[in-house]
């Protein structure tokens, strides 16, 4: 009766883990999303050299939504940015594919902020956000026609407010200074 | 042993039985609707605006505002009692994008206990509808829906929590929720965007 309760209680044990899948610790979003642009979109990042020019970019569109210099930034927590140049970010199911994939592939803690799609400019711009610590985490992929952005940035309350309060503006600010060639 | 076992097996039942039986008097209570359906449009929109500013993202952010800055302090009020504030906005080049199937399968959600639409303008010339929904639970406001359309564009707002028509108007053009006009002299008492100092 023993041996026959205690595998009982074990089925019931598996069936309810089953029903919560657990996710790996490694699970950043910047990396599931780098590997998700890779993989859906069959491109490669820029090589390191190219990154110089990139972190520029990150820098001016963290700048742009903390309203303050990139020294000021560099205290506030890392910056991690994937730049994908000169790529066919063009999909014969257009961008909603890409949409739920994203949606799908980040794990709950990342809550979503705001989506934009502009189908006829070929560009789409996506905002994350979850806790770390005492900051938050932010993270923006922007995929434009010929280029892409994947960034992640540790940002402080005052900035979190900012962007809650006004998404909408801040999420196009954000992809034009994040984004590639297809910004002006 | 054997009555505890039993004890044990009858008692795991019943918290699953609990368990199932619970969510769905959380769904009904909750005045979020199932707005997700509306993205399938994205692939025929010219222009496509998600927001979702949930319990969570709120939760993170509220606490660090500011009652001693007068315009944090307004939007800490603004914000006080919201548990989130989500909204579609699809804007089509052409007419006959989208289908009354496609607002049906909103409006549906708001036929159930609760909810009580409170506006529904029309606009024959400009071609401009706006329909108004609160859900309320005894005298408390749990919730809002906002259905706004016309030939070639598509807005749906669900604030969820205690929100009323004035909060509603004060909260168009900020948090991701549109311009829907609909009180127009109130927009002069908004907070300005927070500033870092």
């Amino acid at each position: 009766m023993q041996k026959r309760l205690i595998s009982q209680l074990v089925i019931i044990i598996l069936a309810l883990s089953l029903t919560h899948p657990v996710r790996s610790a490694k699970d950043e979003g910047y990396d599931v999303v780098v590997k998700l642009v890779e993989t859906h979109y069959r491109v490669k990042r820029k090589s390191v050299p190219l990154l110089a020019r990139a972190a520029i970019k990150g820098g001016r569109a963290i700048a742009r939504i903390a309203s303050s210099s990139i020294p000021e930034l560099a205290e506030a927590g890392s910056i991690r940015l994937a730049v994908f140049e000169n790529q066919d970010f063009s999909h014969p199911a257009g961008t909603i594919p890409f949409m739920a994939a994203l949606r799908a592939a980040l794990s709950p803690e990342w809550s979503p902020l705001v989506e934009i799609l502009l189908p006829q400019d070929d560009e789409q711009t996506y905002i994350y956000l979850r806790e770390a610590g005492d900051k938050f985490k932010l993270l923006v992929v922007n995929i434009g026609r010929r280029d892409a952005t994947v960034l992640q940035v540790k940002l402080s309350p005052e900035t979190l407010i900012k962007l809650i309060h006004d998404p909408e503006v801040m999420g196009k600010a954000i992809a034009d200074e994040a984004g590639g060639s297809n910004s002006p | 042993m054997k009555v505890f076992a039993s004890s044990i097996l009858k008692l795991l039942s019943l918290l699953f039985l609990t368990a199932f039986a619970v969510i769905p008097a959380c769904a009904q209570s909750n005045a979020k609707l199932q707005i997700d359906s509306l993205d399938r449009l994205a692939s025929r929109a010219s222009q496509t605006i998600v927001v979702s500013i949930d319990e969570r993202v709120l939760k993170m952010g509220a606490p660090f505002l500011k009652s001693t800055d007068p315009n944090e302090a307004q939007i800490k009020e603004l914000l006080d009692g919201i548990k989130g504030i989500y909204v579609r906005n699809f804007e089509f080049e052409n007419e006959g994008e989208f289908t009354e199937a496609d607002i049906e399968a909103i409006r549906s959600q708001l036929n159930a206990p609760g909810w009580s639409k409170i506006v529904e303008a029309r606009s024959r010339k400009e071609g401009e509808n706006v329909d108004v929904f609160i859900k309320t639970n005894d005298t408390k406001v749990e919730g809002i829906a906002v259905i706004a359309f016309n030939s070639k564009q598509l807005t749906v707002v669900n604030i969820v929590g205690s929100v009323d028509m004035d909060k509603l108007s004060q909260l168009e053009g900020q948090f991701g929720v549109p311009e829907l006009e609909l009180e127009r002299e109130s927009k002069e008492n908004r907070p300005q965007p927070v500033k870092k100092n």
